[in-house]
Order: C-alpha cells, then sequence, then structure tokens
C-alpha cells in the first residue's frame, strides 16, 4: 500500500484474527475477524465462529488431550479479507505476533494476490487482548486520520512500548504447545510456584515466580508500576480464562498503582489462546500512547 | 535397593504357583522404572511399574503364605491378596485380572492343561472389562483380551505353548497401544500398563518353560515434552483403602466418593471393596466411604512428588546453561529435593568449604548465589554471595527467588527479603498438639504456611497439613512436605 495513502475509521477496516479477544460489544463495526482453528481430537472448530469460550472451556474439561491451533488457511483468510474489503477501501490487518504463529505469512500471501495496494499488513507482536488492545490504538488513530506510512510507524512504536503480564495455572498447555521458550525457568516443583510470565518482543518470557496465590496481584501489579508512567494516561486491557472473579480485583489493584489506568477492555480469553494457556489464567495488558503522528494525547 | 520388588525372599525349590508369580514379580521389578516413564494415561503420574510391582508382590506373598491350602482356597486368597494389596489405577485393574483368574481356576477340577491357563487368561480379561466404568481400548484390557484370543486360538497345547501364544498376543498389542490412543501417539510411547502386564507374562512364560522373548518398547519418551500433552492430575494423593461389610453397594460407595475426587475406582464385592481415588484430602475421602463399611488400610501415595521426579529424571540433559547458578546447603534429602525442583544445586551440609568450592567450579563460568544456614555459612569462598537464610522454611523461601538469568546481587537481595518474610517455627515433638501451640499465636494474618516434615518424625505430610488447616483460617494456603532434616521434627514457615 501506498505510504502516503489516507485512512480513516469511515475508509479503513481493521482485520484481526480470533486471539486478539476483543469482546464484540467493544469491538468497532467495522472491524473483521480471522477465525483460527482450534482442533480437539479429530475434530476441527473456527474460533468464533462455530466454537465460543464457554463451548471451548467445557470441551477442555472433558477433554483426554489438549487440543491445538494451526494458522487459518489462505481460504479463510481470503474470504474475511474480501468481506472487509467489500464495505471499504482499505483494510489494516494485524495478526498475531510472527514469533508465536505463521498466521501473518498466510496473511501476507493472500493479501498480495487479493488487492495488494487496499491492504496493509502490520506485525503486532502480541496475542491476545494485549494484541486487541493495540488494534483498539489504531482504531483510535483511524478516527483522527492518518496515512498508511504513519500507520506503520504508529503500529511498530505501540508494539515495542506495550507490555503484557499475565499467570498461568500450569505451564502444560504452554510446554504441550511449545510456546514456552525460555519461561521453562520458573516451571514448578513439588512447591505450589505460580509463574508470572510476559510477552517480551511477541514472545512468551518469564518474568519471575512466586509462592502462594495470595503474591500474584501484588507481582502483577507490581509489574504494571515498573513498566509505566504514573504521570501518563494509560490503556489498559484485562482478560481471564475461567477465573471472571478476579478482574475486578485485578483492576483495582492496577489503579491503586496507576490512577490514570484506562479500561479499554475487559474480558475472556478465547479458545486460540485458551488452548495454549489452559483455565486459571489473567492477564494485564498496558501500553501509553507514543508521541508523535497519530499517537494521540501524548506529546514530549 | 530396597522396596515392595525385592522384599520378598526368594523362595527355594518351590512349586509351579509361587514359582510362576515370583517370575512375574520379578520380571517387573527389573523393569518398573521403564514403565513408570512412559505413564501418560490416564493420568501422566509416572508410577504404573512401582504401583503394579506393589500389587503384584502382594499375590506372590499370599501364594507362599497359602502352599498346601486347597485350591479353592488358595485362588480366592490370591484374589484378596490382589484387592487389598492393589495400588493405582493398574494395580486396581491388574487386581481384577488375578481375580478372574483365580476364579476360573478354583472352579476348575480337571488337570492343570493348556485349557485351563486359556479360560483363566479369557476370565481374567473379562473380570478387567467389566470392573471398570468406561473401558478404554489400547490399554491393559486391550491387551488383556488379546492374550486370552492368542491363547484360545493355540488349543489345544501344553500350558507352556498356551502361555507362549498369549505372550505373543501380548507383545502385539502391546505396541498396537501407540495406535490405539491418541496420547500414546503424540507422546510416541506405548500404553504403561499394557507393558506391565506384558512384562509380567513374561516372567509367568519364562517360569513354566515357555519362550519369552523380552517385550521391547521403542523408546522411553526423551524429554518431558514428550508427556507433556497430557495432564497430570489435578489432585495430589493417590489414594486407596478398603471398605469392607456384609452387604456393601459398590454404586452408592461410588456415590459418596465421586465428590472429593477424580480417577475414582471401586472395586470388589458385598463383603470387601477396594476403593481408589486421587484426592488432595486422603482422609476425608476416607470419612466419606465410613458410612458405607468398616474402612481399613489407608494409605496414599504423593502423585505431585511422583511426577516432579519423573520430571527431573527426564529433563537431567535439556537443562539450559544458567547465567546464574543457586547453591542451597541444606539438611534433609526432601529439603533438598525441593531445592532441586527449584533450580538451585543442593548441597548437604558439613561438606565444608571443599565442596562448595567444588559445586561452583562445576557451574563455571556462571555466577554463584549460596543459600545456607548455619556453620555452612562460613565455608563460602570469599566474594562469592551469601544468604543466611536461618531456617529451612526461610531457605525454601528464597529459593523461589532463584533466577537463572537475574544478576547475582539482584538474586541475593531478592532472596535475602524472601527469607527475611518468613516466620521460622520450630516444632520439636511431631504430634498435634505441638504444632498447633506453636502455630495459634502466629496464625493470625498468615497466608502461607510451609511445614517440613523431618527425618525421625514418622508423619505423614498430608497429615500434618490437615494439623495446620485446621489451626488456619479458611484462605490459607497450606503446604506440607517431607523435609528429611534432623531436627526440628517440624519446621515451619509463616508468611
Amino acid at each position: 500500500m501506498d505510504p502516503t495513502r489516507q485512512l480513516n475509521a469511515d475508509t479503513t477496516a481493521i482485520v484481526v484474527d480470533s486471539s486478539s479477544d476483543v469482546p464484540a460489544a467493544v469491538r468497532p463495526g467495522s472491524w473483521r475477524v480471522i477465525p483460527i482453528p482450534v482442533t480437539f481430537g479429530d475434530e476441527t472448530f473456527q474460533d468464533g465462529v462455530d466454537l465460543d469460550a464457554a463451548g471451548f472451556y467445557d470441551r477442555l474439561e472433558r477433554a483426554t488431550r489438549l487440543p491445538t491451533t494451526a494458522q487459518p488457511s489462505e481460504v479463510v483468510v481470503e474470504e474475511v479479507l474480501r468481506d472487509a474489503l467489500e464495505a471499504h477501501e482499505t483494510a489494516v490487518v494485524l495478526p498475531l505476533s510472527r514469533r508465536m504463529s505463521g498466521t501473518i505469512e498466510v496473511v501476507r500471501t493472500v493479501a498480495e494476490r487479493v488487492a495488494p495496494d487496499r491492504i496493509l499488513v502490520l506485525e503486532s507482536g502480541s496475542v491476545t487482548v494485549a494484541l486487541g488492545l493495540l488494534a483498539l490504538r489504531l482504531q483510535a488513530a483511524l478516527e483522527r486520520g492518518i496515512t498508511a506510512g504513519e500507520a506503520t510507524d504508529l503500529m511498530a512504536r505501540l508494539s515495542a512500548a506495550h507490555r503484557a503480564v499475565f499467570t498461568l495455572d500450569t505451564l502444560e498447555f504452554l510446554q504441550r504447545g511449545g510456546r514456552i521458550g525460555r519461561a521453562q525457568a520458573v516451571a514448578g516443583s513439588l512447591l505450589q510456584v505460580r509463574p508470572i510470565l510476559q510477552i517480551l518482543d511477541g514472545e512468551v518470557a518469564p518474568h519471575s515466580r512466586v509462592r502462594g496465590a495470595h503474591r500474584v496481584l501484588p507481582a502483577i501489579a507490581e509489574f504494571v508500576a515498573a513498566q509505566s508512567d504514573p504521570a501518563v494516561p494509560l490503556h489498559v486491557a484485562y482478560a481471564h480464562t475461567r477465573r471472571p472473579e478476579v478482574l475486578p480485583e485485578l483492576r483495582a489493584r492496577v489503579e491503586e498503582v496507576r490512577p490514570l489506568a484506562v479500561t479499554a477492555v475487559e474480558g475472556e480469553v478465547g479458545p486460540t489462546v485458551g488452548a495454549h494457556a489452559g483455565p486459571g489464567a489473567f492477564v494485564v495488558a498496558f501500553v501509553h500512547d507514543p508521541p508523535g503522528p497519530g499517537g494521540g494525547a501524548r506529546t514530549p | 535397593m530396597s522396596g515392595p520388588g525385592t522384599a520378598t525372599a526368594p523362595p527355594a525349590p518351590a512349586e509351579a504357583v509361587v514359582r510362576a508369580l515370583t517370575a512375574a514379580r520379578a520380571a517387573l521389578a527389573a523393569r518398573s522404572a521403564e514403565v513408570d516413564d512412559i505413564n501418560v494415561f490416564p493420568v501422566a503420574d509416572g508410577d504404573t511399574g512401582v504401583n503394579m510391582l506393589r500389587t503384584a508382590a502382594a499375590v506372590e506373598e499370599a501364594a507362599l503364605a497359602t502352599t498346601g491350602l486347597p485350591r479353592p482356597e488358595r485362588c480366592a486368597a490370591l484374589a484378596r491378596a490382589a484387592l487389598v494389596g492393589a495400588r493405582g489405577n493398574s494395580g486396581m485393574i491388574l487386581s481384577q485380572i488375578v481375580r478372574g483368574a483365580a476364579d476360573a481356576v478354583a472352579v476348575h477340577d480337571g488337570p492343570a492343561d493348556g485349557e485351563l491357563v486359556a479360560r483363566a487368561l479369557r476370565a481374567a480379561a473379562v473380570a478387567a472389562h467389566d470392573a471398570v466404568r468406561e473401558p478404554v481400548e489400547g490399554t491393559m484390557l486391550t491387551v488383556a483380551r488379546r492374550m486370552a484370543d492368542a491363547a484360545e486360538a493355540v488349543l489345544p497345547a501344553a500350558p507352556q505353548d498356551v502361555l507362549t501364544a498369549a505372550l505373543d498376543g501380548a507383545r502385539e498389542a502391546v505396541l498396537a497401544t501407540r495406535d490405539q490412543l491418541d496420547v500414546l501417539g503424540d507422546a510416541g510411547v506405548v500404553d504403561s500398563g499394557a507393558l506391565g502386564l506384558a512384562i509380567l507374562l513374561e516372567g509367568v512364560v519364562a517360569a513354566a518353560g515357555g519362550q519369552a522373548t523380552p517385550v521391547a518398547v521403542q523408546a522411553a519418551p526423551a524429554a518431558p515434552a514428550a508427556t507433556a500433552g497430557h495432564l497430570p492430575s489435578r489432585h495430589r494423593y493417590c489414594t486407596t483403602f478398603l471398605v469392607e461389610g456384609d452387604a456393601l453397594d459398590l454404586a452408592a460407595i461410588e456415590a459418596a466418593l465421586a465428590p472429593v475426587g477424580d480417577s475414582l475406582l471401586v472395586m470388589g464385592d458385598g463383603r470387601r471393596a477396594k476403593v481408589h481415588v486421587h484426592t488432595d484430602a486422603p482422609e476425608r475421602a476416607a470419612a466419606a466411604a465410613a458410612a458405607h463399611g468398616a474402612v481399613d488400610a489407608l494409605a496414599w501415595e504423593d502423585m505431585r512428588r511422583q511426577e516432579a521426579a519423573r520430571a527431573a529424571r527426564l529433563a537431567r540433559r535439556a537443562a539450559p546453561a544458567a547465567a546464574c547458578v543457586t547453591i542451597a546447603v541444606a539438611d534433609g534429602e526432601g529439603v533438598r529435593e525441593l531445592a532441586a525442583g527449584l533450580g538451585a544445586t543442593a548441597l548437604a551440609p558439613g561438606g565444608g568449604a571443599e565442596a562448595i568450592a567444588a559445586a561452583i567450579e562445576a557451574v563455571a563460568p556462571a555466577e554463584v548465589v549460596v543459600v545456607a544456614l548455619g556453620p555452612d555459612l562460613a565455608d563460602v569462598p570469599a566474594g562469592v554471595p551469601a544468604v543466611d537464610a536461618g531456617s529451612l522454611p526461610a531457605l525454601v523461601a528464597a529459593l523461589v527467588e532463584a533466577d537463572p538469568d537475574g544478576a547475582a546481587e539482584d538474586v541475593t537481595a531478592a532472596m535475602r527479603e524472601a527469607a527475611a518474610a518468613v516466620t521460622a517455627l520450630d516444632v520439636d515433638a511431631a504430634g498435634e498438639g505441638a504444632l498447633r501451640a506453636a502455630l495459634a499465636p502466629v496464625a493470625d494474618g498468615a497466608s502461607l504456611v510451609t511445614v517440613l516434615v523431618g527425618a525421625g518424625a514418622g508423619v505423614d505430610p498430608a497429615v500434618v497439613e490437615g494439623w495446620v488447616r485446621a489451626v488456619v483460617d479458611d484462605g490459607v494456603e497450606v503446604e506440607a512436605h517431607d523435609g528429611g532434616q534432623l531436627h526440628p521434627a517440624l519446621a515451619v514457615g509463616v508468611e
């Protein structure tokens, strides 16, 4: 796409994949979602199409074998992109981190074939509500109007600036999916140890580990405080897997250390990411608006 | 080496039943670790080999004790011993295989011929299958059936030829399990219970003078990731006990136990039932069954410990190089096991400056932090950061901060802070009263209580955990582990 091309909220549709976990109620009507395939045994579902979070976790509870995810097929991606372009002049696609999935490669291939001048594919370096949060910041920039070049630049800076911290009940799901990376270092043992993990450079990375459930939320709040600026508005997203009761306290803890926090998303992690997190996980993602064009309120 | 597999003295010229059962037990004893390591179904807890071995040992003991009894009485005794001695899921199913075979032999009044062998194998397969609520193919059940199929196919034949045929059938069936259960195929292993059963038969065949070539598995999983497709149990204790009465209702016992755990099996008859359940509260499970009959022989195994031991065994060669290694010097094998689980190099105390220097040398060029208590601190070389934990629970708390990617200076500071946050209590008598007296004054405001049970305490950590729970508020997390330290009897950490 021509970097000088003007994009705005009326002419441009954002396309995410189903790993972005933005609840339908928060998602602008112009957005489109690429469903990621989730497989249980010999049954494959399309996340968000024929499998929702409730159905997924019910199934997970009964499964004797862990579900797997795959990158979407070109056919499915093409359908979604064509649908986006039917009602819009241009589309900006934000798939999950290329270090976690080959989805972005599939999207690039299809975009090249379908309408390279009308589709902008950007690397998010993110996943779940952290990715959703970035997409919502891009949407805010579209509301004001930006060029394609500025959008690319904005996403690169958002991607580098955003942080996500999360905890899991068990590392089994990550291990099974081969997405554990160096997070193995915080793996538990005989003792009930909970890992505090982060998404760093588009990958899952260890942050620390704590003993005792009572230490988890303070550790997360401490992470947020250490990685953000109290004097600037902070966009925050929260999500959980089968732990809705934890969100109010999680949010209160974050708002206590960051009174300028603005909640952008609160929701449940869907099947795509749930397949790698398992039940009992929760995540906080946050980002300041970067300075400069498209960045919005913050001035250097 | 000691353990259930070697506890029984080798019998002098024994009669056929004892010889066969001894050989079966010995064959499995030689390979039980191999069976443990491939255990991924139905729960990846790494205990199939040991559980089957204990069950087999109980049957062998009963055979030794009943030589000379009339056949029906002896068969009944073997079936009872299998049920009473059964441990774990696989042991429970094995007990039904023994019962089925014993029942068939008991009612047989002809010669001990090939036909009897085939009939016993068939009865064994049917009994095992019928005892399981949801039979799954690609397990011991399949192998038991295939043994019977293969045995029947060669009739009429001499007993040892029937057994050899059954073993051939078993061998094929074991290899085929890989394709029958996805979780096995994913992990690249055969079913552990199936392999265990075939190994037992191998022993029997060898004793009977048949041809027994060992059942080979292609490979044990090379790394823990290979078995990670299947979740370990949600619960901590693999619990078994007996319920005895006049007219037991097995279904009612099962219903009463369903809420306290999972992997529930209730097997037996109206007078004696064996219960197997994975639960966090073994004694609560026993209490739930007590309304239905007299509970006896309550026993449990810590599955988390079994899983951790296996993970350590399988992971040993896959550890990435650390930038910062923590060396923990602590008394108690259990404490050192916990330390190793948290990524530390664990040393016994009293090894002197040389032992610590050697451990530091072994991990060079990594930075090192030493965590210790008491006189061992004096043996830490100058210039190496040392953390004085002050107590064993504080040492464990400090080790949670061990960070292989951290800088020694930061890790040291975090460890000191973590150790300082622990209030340590030394309870010198391993009794509920003593523990309660020590804990009560500090229980208020606690959020995590850790107890390391000393070597001479003579009490199970699960029991100690119950004592602590009785004192502290509901929301408090409690963990008790075998510490194995010389003193105190109970090392308590309150955070």
